[in-house]
């Protein structure tokens, strides 16, 4: 009984291994064509920003938690959400955001796309 | 024939007699010779970020808790990073003293990383000279969104580690470990990442007093991307031994912890020059 317990939890593990190796890029995986702030752009920002830039973050000053707060965010003078997520020295930011590092250059895309699309709700 | 008889009893008497004097002589020149198995190369189950040789004992549970702070070298404007902690929970199981398994969670891109790690072979005292491990580790991505990526599938989230550790106590104090490790990501960034990284690690320990002790390791990536986004991961640290926990200190190049990030997307670069990315932090695990 004790050996077939470590022959499964053997098996599982390896198993694991072989669902999948395929490899693709970010790039072949995206297909968004239209962006809209509730469908495609406000799921990054939860996940990359509002920990930070949200009502109980340490950047509370500057929330990101509505359309209009990263609509706004993104219309400052120097490119603001747009400039610090991509090239942020350029721009006089003192660090690209997110900290924990950049995002797959797909996602930084799409949010550009969105900006230069008109801000679609 | 009482003669003969009587003749070849003494003889087989003496013959006997002599065979008892080789047993004998057998049992004394066997020496007791027991395996033993050179214990604690390394005290925790990490040396900093990478993984040591050493598994946890048969039906131990350990509750693993590790922090990375955010970059020191912002200073007072982050508290020296203490504002931006980033966390991995999880827990590790012994199925027998040669294998356990692992589950563990990263809030990095929300990664569940399942892992399991076994024994090939022991470090002998006055004989076999290397303990080896194999460890292996699957992550799972789910902070990608379906609304981002329409295409998305469940094989596209996984990232796997396959990892093959050489370790060695010289003495008391000092331990050595080597490590081939191949890296795997079924989605990657086209210029900054590689479908297959292989690395090349190595790290060690040098115990300075009886519960402390000074941990540090490097990996290298073996033709690594041409664009220079991410470094290679430098850490050093120190294990502090508490009874039932060991709580290790750790400064890297980079705040992410589960395998596949440290080793390939490690951020910071300790050339401040360079643009700099301290990350203090520490693991902590709780046997029970």
């Amino acid at each position: 009984m004790k050996k077939i317990s470590h022959f499964l939890s053997l098996c599982i593990t390896f198993g694991m291994l072989f669902v999948s190796c395929q490899s693709i890029t970010y790039d072949e995986l995206a297909t968004v064509s239209k962006p809209s702030y509730s469908k495609n752009i406000q799921p990054i920002i939860a996940a990359n920003c509002t920990s930070c830039h949200g009502e109980n973050g340490i950047r509370s000053d500057a929330p990101y938690e509505t359309y209009a707060q990263v609509k706004a965010g993104c219309q400052v003078q120097n490119g603001g959400i747009l400039c610090v997520i991509d090239d942020a020295t350029a721009c006089g930011f003192e660090r690209i955001m997110p900290p924990t590092g950049r995002m797959p250059q797909t996602t930084i895309d799409l949010i550009k796309q969105w900006a230069t699309e008109g801000f679609e709700q | 024939m009482k003669y003969i008889f009587t003749l070849i009893i003494f003889l087989l008497s003496f013959l006997s007699g002599f065979a008892q004097d080789d047993l004998l002589n057998q049992l004394d020149s066997i020496q007791p010779k027991e395996k033993q198995i050179a214990t604690s190369a390394f005290k925790g189950l990490q040396i900093c970020n990478m993984q040591s040789t050493k598994l946890p004992a048969k039906k131990d549970w350990y509750i693993l808790i590790s922090h990375r702070f955010g970059d020191i070298t912002f200073g007072v404007d982050n508290f020296f990073g203490l504002d931006e902690a980033i966390t991995k929970i999880g827990g590790i199981y012994g199925v027998t003293d040669y294998l356990s398994i692992g589950a563990t969670r990263h809030r990095n891109n929300k990664t569940y990383e399942l892992a399991v790690k076994y024994k090939l072979a022991n470090q002998i005292v006055d004989g076999f000279p290397l303990t080896i491990v194999g460890y292996n580790t699957t992550d799972i991505n789910t902070a990608l969104e379906k609304t981002v990526y329409p295409n998305l599938e469940f094989s596209n989230r996984l990232a796997y580690t396959s990892q093959l550790l050489i370790s060695r106590k010289f003495s008391e104090k000092l331990s050595l470990e080597v490590n081939s490790i191949w890296v795997h990501k079924n989605l990657y960034e086209k210029d900054t990442e590689k479908k297959d990284q292989f690395l090349f690690a190595t790290g060690g320990r040098y115990k300075l007093t009886k519960r402390m002790s000074f941990n540090l390791e490097y990996a290298t990536r073996i033709s690594e991307p041409k664009n220079k986004t991410y470094s290679n991961p430098l850490t050093a640290g120190l294990d502090i031994e508490t009874g039932g926990h060991v709580f290790q200190l750790v400064f890297s190049n980079s705040q992410l912890m589960n395998d596949v990030s440290f080793l390939t997307n490690a951020t910071g670069d300790w050339n401040l020059n360079k643009g700099g990315g301290i990350y203090f932090g520490f693991n902590m695990y709780r046997v029970f």
